[in-house]
């Protein structure tokens, strides 16, 4: 692919920047990965709840995507990522996440599985070196195929019947965390059961030249099913809502980070259950070990907050009122009726149910109200509805 | 004679000379800033050498000049404001060119241009540079401590030293791992680190020329990353590592001091080249004129350079004898030569397209590292170099004020350039053809440059000695490697601004932190006398 | 379930060293050597003038046949426009035999040489163990550190601060603010940079002289010697005494390592052993890349390994005469004699420009000895700036060294009948032993890559992540040369931990 590179137009456009900038009523765009994407196509509230109700369409094609082929494919991505693989099936897909030697993280991603030989890791933040250099001594060929395939999530307890809808075969079928091929409005793509909003959805990937048709696809029925197209505000809203962590929101990656100590390692950002000790070796694993022997000085939690003011960027205190932990990412929860939010705890408030207070400016008209306000720490999955899983999914 | 005592005189009124005296001012001192020529600012000034252009005929950007002195001395009030630039590239003989950019993502595709995991790489490599400003930053405004001495107050300087590399600062607390890090990173060559980042040659070129301007080293010698760093760790704006022109010219910027300095109830004697400073019974007290005036003062600060100091305007009966040796081996070798041309039009370059944003900032042809260290090997055997770097910028493009409308000043500062030609020496033709080598070179790149020359300034070491009065034209007052920086600088036992000689002072880039349009030196020099004075005044800075 | 308490992969001198040591303290040692003698990169020098005078005397080698040589020596520094500098090395004491250099230069050549070895002996104390880490957070590194830092201010201010001030000093700037005469200049250089990847102007050159000395009492020339195969056969036998096991021409193929810890060796014929301690004594890349393999390396440690600068320059050539050859202008004992041609820092710089782009010096330095061995004669050359290098190069690039090497030498001889040339260069060295960028010291010796930082981050402690996994050779501190510290330092070591 030929890139003309001016700097009168310093950033890309996706496969499908046309229909999304025809939508994007609000006009609100951001910089992702070097592309263009939408923030708010129309309201971010009525986008949220297309994925709690009906569907919604995200354009995610700045997800980085590598492709990793050859003999030792599967031992490498065994060293790269904290978790085991060796029984890994085709068209299945594992998430894990890949550490350096002091076991911080570098990202997280998603691995699917084409055969013991040809892998694809899908991730947020550009890996290509990192993968490179760890796959000395293996007989692997990483690439870069992000600006190749192009990449949208439809996630939404409509999902699946829309799929349907669109003669997806059997797609009701395809388990979490599997992938396959299916034919929608005349074109094949791959299809995973995947997603960052925390229900039922999809990621669908294809090739830039089907686009058009894809997504159009996607709102053939909006008559009696509404699709909204939906804008990054709202996917940082479910993801919050699911629990799941974010570089460069909940830690910055440790290939990125300017500051050590905003490095953080799987088991303070409370994934424990992703790092299996057992594997015979892989990137991180001594410290790893060593952490989990010594204990975490902080973790990150779920914190159900009196009130219902966010609390954006609060700093967390305990009642003595000494600072004992901070914010990441916060909201209030339609679905859910509750002020939620992620954040850091020192490892005394790390329990389920530790009571701890946080400090809230809420923005009134120019003026900042503070907010004293207890919070109670519970676990980051705040949204866990069964159709999520469920298989067959519901048409 | 002039009987009139100050408390201190300032010998040189370079812009450390000129920050010194604004701090000891707004003590209340009485101070004289004593300066040979009849305008200020030694390095840092705008001449209007060519009729209706501006110059700023020595240095040329600025980025490192310490944004609390920028306040404290009130600078913007008094004038000064910095423009920063968007970009900066390396024109290829290719015909293509290679752009640098502030918006990172057009930075990102123009370098994949070159190598798609140069430009991933790239921010790696900007963090970890970044993360050795920040680890540096403190120390540039810390007297250095004496690791000799058992006084307490160096005990202490020692002690924040240390704590600064063991405790929490800015960056959370630096470890083992970042510690190697930090030492490999100011004892290895900018080659060495750049290839454990980088593949591709131009932009590894690109990168390198910071690490070269100004010095005696090549891209192959190891020190020569820290000069790198020297060069990043400025700030326009807290934008850490950007650069920006002052508006006017660099004189701007002394021109602010003087007015600061004025406003502040000091005084400047312009067109009065100190002969001597006075010195009795191992104490200064004064300056002897060439014109065979005398000004007197209880502290005397010398601004030139240690070479000058100690070997032309004090007597040598007057100093230790191995303080007098460790001076004259003190290194400070001319490297560099500067051009500064007045164009009827703007340039038009055969590989940049018109109106590119990397064409307003600093522009270069070097190709590869191995060009450039070929450029030094030149330079060792006493010649100009054959294939020189060059660090090309046209402020015009972003600063209205200074040449007519649709004209243009181009600063050209040319790597590397010897103080001794090996034959025979620089004449009025060597210099004359030194500049046609250089501006035959830049022809090659332009559709138009040759055309467009109205006049053309060609200073090299040489003229850069003995106008600005810089010892072998070396523009850091002395060379920034492990042996003469921190407290080797200018000379071990000498690195905190005080000379042998009772109550009299340095204050220039010869001392610590070094070269550049930095202010600290001279900043960091008012602190020690304002302590010695038993005096304190309230700033950013101090 | 160990046959053995210690395995050392590869039987060069360190590894011959921390052997005895080990066997000493009643470890059940086993050597592995890939060759059919011992010795690996020993035998490219017929003496050495460095190794550890503790060492000889904690192992008691004189016991085992070894014989310190004491004949005094000639250092000659050849001048082709006019007369040698001569040097009498006698009793580790240099004078001035005959020179162009005046008697003042004279003085500030032994004057020089005397305050780099005030500053090595005052560092010498600490070659002899595990360097500190900085910022372990454990006391015993801060309690070295500040010990370190209390020695040489042990000597007193103004040598602290000049000490302070050569650490990263080029040694061109350093012989040119002393000296005037070009040959002496041009001789403190070439000793300084021969055997790394500096030139008389790089920072660094100054410390890499220091450490030469360090190395060898503080002095830069000594007049003791051992032959390397007289070491080499008497630590053999030691070892055969104390009953180490010796498996020659056996490679090691690499390591199993388990949970963290080498689980095997593994050899080239397919057998495996084990051990509790393995000590590697291979070059660092060697190590982390051919025997723990990159497969079971953090990505971190496979970047370190890979930036680890390992190039060698020095080729090395072995020169069969047909008769005695006569040198001119020389009528000294010519097999006591030390021949050192680089006659002036720009000499030398020139030669290190073109080692710069990877291309052989068109005029290099050289420093050669002429031996006489059962009634032949030879000269051992060492060739600066051979470097290694990464593109294969043609068999004509090795006739012209090869060429080259005899024409440059015949211009000192009155007679020189050359019947065959013998070349290594660093590719050779690679090619033979299995040394990454054939450097003899297993990596170059600069700032960034001395004591605790050498090799690097993380295994500057003779061990690293993989616990019982030590390295023991010239890519340790303190670094190359035939010295023998490093194999003592890391037996010491390995019994420390092991407390």
């Amino acid at each position: 692919m030929i890139d003309n590179i001016s700097y009168k137009k310093p950033l890309l456009e996706t496969p499908f920047h046309s229909k999304t900038s025809e939508l994007c009523y609000s006009n609100e765009w951001y910089r992702w990965g070097g592309y263009k994407i939408v923030k708010e196509y129309t309201q971010t509230e009525l986008e949220y709840t297309a994925m709690r109700n009906t569907a919604g369409v995200l354009d995610i094609t700045p997800m980085y995507k590598y492709s990793v082929k050859g003999k030792d494919a599967k031992n490498f991505i065994n060293k790269l990522i904290t978790r085991d693989v060796n029984n890994i099936s085709s068209n299945q897909i594992v998430y894990g996440l890949w550490c350096n030697e002091n076991g911080f993280v570098v990202d997280d991603g998603t691995i699917f599985c084409f055969d013991n030989e040809n892998f694809r890791i899908c991730c947020a933040e550009k890996n290509l070196i990192w993968f490179e250099d760890s796959a000395i001594g293996f007989d692997v060929n990483i690439e870069d195929i992000t600006k190749s395939i192009g990449a949208l999530a439809f996630q939404g307890p409509l999902s699946c019947k829309i799929l349907k809808l669109l003669e997806a075969k059997n797609i009701e079928n395809l388990q979490p965390f599997y992938f396959d091929n299916f034919i929608i409005n005349k074109q094949e793509v791959m299809i995973s059961r995947t997603g960052f909003s925390g229900d039922l959805g999809y990621e669908i990937w294809c090739n830039p030249s089907q686009a058009h048709d894809v997504y159009d696809a996607l709102f053939s029925f909006n008559n009696d099913y509404k699709v909204l197209p939906c804008g990054m505000n709202s996917l940082e809203m479910v993801r919050i809502e699911a629990g799941f962590i974010q570089p460069n929101a909940d830690f910055i990656p440790s290939e990125q980070a300017l500051r050590p100590n905003r490095m953080k390692t799987p088991l303070e950002l409370g994934m424990s259950w992703i790092v299996n000790l057992e594997k015979d070796f892989f990137t991180g694993k001594a410290a790893l070990l060593k952490q989990k022997s010594t204990g975490v000085e902080s973790k990150l939690v779920g914190l159900d907050i009196e009130g219902d003011k966010p609390a954006h960027g609060a700093i967390l205190y305990n009642e003595s009122k000494k600072d004992i932990g901070i914010v990441t990412g916060a909201m209030w929860s339609p679905t859910l009726k509750a002020n939620i939010a992620i954040g850091y705890v020192n490892k005394d408030y790390m329990k389920i149910g530790s009571k701890v207070y946080a400090e809230i400016y809420h923005p009134e008209e120019l003026e900042y109200r503070k907010i004293w306000a207890e919070c109670k720490v519970v676990k980051k999955q705040f949204f866990n509805n069964p159709r999520k899983n469920a298989t067959p999914a519901f048409v | 004679m002039n009987k009139q005592k100050y408390d201190v005189a300032i010998v040189g009124g370079g812009h450390n000379g000129l920050t010194t005296a604004c701090y000891l001012a707004k003590a209340g001192l009485n101070v004289v800033v004593v300066e040979r020529h009849d305008y200020v600012g030694g390095a840092a000034v705008s001449r209007e050498i060519h009729p209706g252009w501006t110059y700023s005929n020595c240095s040329y950007v600025c980025s490192l000049l310490r944004p609390e002195i920028f306040r404290d001395l009130e600078l913007a009030k008094h004038g000064l404001q910095i423009i920063p630039y968007e970009g900066s590239a390396t024109m290829l003989d290719n015909g293509d060119f290679y752009g640098s950019y502030n918006d990172h993502d057009l930075n990102y595709r123009s370098m994949s241009k070159f190598s798609a995991k140069d430009a991933e790489a790239y921010e790696r490599f900007s963090r970890d540079v970044m993360r050795q400003c920040k680890i540096i930053k403190p120390l540039l405004k810390m007297t250095p401590p004496d690791p000799t001495s058992f006084a307490p107050k160096d005990i202490m300087g020692l002690f924040e030293f240390a704590k600064h590399f063991a405790g929490k600062d800015e960056l959370g607390g630096i470890g083992e791992k970042e510690i190697h890090e930090t030492i490999r990173f100011w004892t290895m060559s900018v080659r060495d680190y750049l290839e454990e980042y980088f593949e591709s040659e131009v932009i590894k070129a690109h990168m390198a020329g910071s690490a070269i301007i100004g010095t005696a080293l090549g891209p192959y010698s190891p020190g020569s990353a820290y000069v790198l760093l020297h060069h990043y760790m400025g700030e326009v704006d807290g934008n850490v590592g950007a650069w920006g022109y002052a508006r006017g010219g660099m004189g701007s910027i002394t021109q602010a001091m003087s007015k600061s300095l004025i406003a502040n109830g000091g005084n400047i004697k312009a067109g009065s080249a100190v002969k001597n400073i006075l010195v009795k019974n191992n104490r200064s007290y004064g300056l002897a004129l060439e014109n065979g005036d005398e000004i007197y003062a209880d502290k005397i600060v010398s601004n030139l350079d240690v070479k000058r100091t100690f070997l032309k305007v004090v007597e040598k009966k007057e100093l230790p004898n191995e303080f007098y040796t460790a001076v004259k081996n003190f290194k400070i070798r001319g490297s560099s030569g500067k051009l500064n041309i007045a164009l009827d039009d703007k340039p038009i370059w055969k590989s940049i397209p018109k109106d590119d944003p990397a064409s307003t900032g600093d522009l270069h042809f070097t190709q590869s590292i191995e060009e450039m260290e070929g450029a030094y090997d030149d330079w060792k055997d006493g010649k100009w170099s054959t294939l020189p770097y060059v660090d090309m910028c046209i402020p015009t493009l972003n600063d209205p004020t200074m040449a007519p409308q649709g004209k243009h000043y181009m600063s050209v500062f040319v790597q590397y350039v010897p103080y001794n030609l090996a034959d025979g020496g620089w004449t009025e033709e060597k210099r004359i053809q030194f500049g046609d080598h250089v501006m035959k070179r830049i022809g090659n790149y332009s559709t138009n440059f040759k055309d467009i020359v109205l006049h053309a300034e060609v200073r090299t070491p040489k003229e850069l000695e003995a106008e600005v009065g810089l010892t072998e034209g070396n523009i850091f007052q002395g060379e920034l490697t492990m042996d003469q920086l921190m407290f080797n600088r200018p000379i071990p036992g000498y690195a905190q601004y005080k000379s042998p000689i009772k109550n009299l002072y340095m204050c220039g880039s010869s001392t610590h932190p070094g070269g550049g349009v930095m202010g600290a030196p001279g900043a960091n020099a008012a602190r020690v006398i304002l302590n010695d004075l038993g005096k304190k005044i309230r700033s950013h800075y101090l | 379930m160990s046959n053995y308490d210690s395995i050392i992969i590869g039987g060069g001198h360190n590894g011959l060293v921390c052997a005895s040591y080990l066997s000493k303290n009643k470890k059940k040692v086993l050597l592995i050597e890939q060759k059919e003698i011992l010795g690996g990169l020993a035998k490219y020098s017929d003496f050495t003038t460095s190794f550890s005078k503790k060492i000889i005397k904690d192992l008691n080698l004189q016991n085992y046949g070894l014989k310190i040589i004491e004949k005094n020596e000639d250092i000659i520094a050849m001048n082709l426009t006019g007369e040698h500098t001569v040097l009498n090395i006698k009793n580790n004491r240099i004078s001035f035999q005959s020179t162009e250099a005046d008697k003042k230069d004279q003085e500030s050549f032994l004057k020089l040489l005397n305050k780099y070895k005030l500053f090595a002996n005052s560092l010498s104390g600490f070659m002899y163990e595990a360097p500190p880490r900085i910022k372990s957070g454990l006391k015993k590194d801060l309690f070295k550190l500040i010990k370190m830092g209390w020695n040489i201010r042990k000597l007193g201010k103004k040598n602290t601060r000049e000490f302070m001030r050569i650490i990263g000093l080029n040694i061109a700037d350093e012989v040119e603010d002393n000296l005037n005469n070009d040959i002496l200049k041009g001789l403190i250089s070439h000793e300084a940079v021969l055997g790394s990847n500096l030139g008389p102007r790089s920072p660094g050159s100054v410390l890499h002289l220091m450490y030469k000395q360090a190395i060898q009492s503080g002095n830069l020339f000594t007049n003791t010697k051992i032959e390397t195969t007289n070491l080499i056969n008497s630590l053999e036998k030691l070892l055969k005494e104390k009953n180490v096991e010796i498996l020659l021409n056996t490679k090691v193929k690499n390591l199993e390592i388990k949970n963290n810890k080498v689980s095997k060796v593994i050899l080239e014929n397919g057998k495996e052993l084990f051990a509790e301690t393995i000590i590697s004594n291979l070059d660092p890349k060697s190590t982390f890349f051919n025997l723990i393999g990159a497969q079971k390396l953090e990505t971190d440690q496979i970047r370190r390994a890979n930036n680890y600068r390992q190039k060698g320059n020095v080729a090395n050539a072995v020169i069969t005469l047909e008769n005695e050859p006569i040198i001119k202008r020389y009528k000294g004992n010519i097999l006591n004699s030390t021949f050192i041609f680089s006659p002036s820092i720009k000499f030398l710089e020139h030669a290190f420009n073109d080692s710069k782009y990877n291309r052989n010096s068109k005029n290099p330095s050289m420093k050669f000895n002429i031996i006489k061995k059962e009634g032949k004669f030879f000269i051992r050359i060492n060739i600066q700036y051979i470097p290694f290098s990464l593109e294969k190069k043609e068999i004509i690039e090795r006739e012209n060294i090869i060429k080259d090497i005899a024409n440059q030498l015949k211009q000192f001889f009155e007679k020189l009948d050359i019947k065959e040339i013998n070349l290594n260069t660093p590719n050779d060295i690679q090619e033979d032993i299995g040394t990454y960028g054939g450097h003899w010291h297993h990596g170059e010796f600069e700032i960034d890559q001395v004591f605790f930082l050498r090799p690097f981050y993380g295994f500057t402690q003779y061990n690293g992540s993989i616990k019982n996994l030590y390295m023991c050779g010239a890519g340790t501190h303190p670094g190359g040369g035939i010295n023998g510290i490093n194999g003592h330092n890391t037996a010491k070591k390995i019994i420390e931990d092991q407390k």
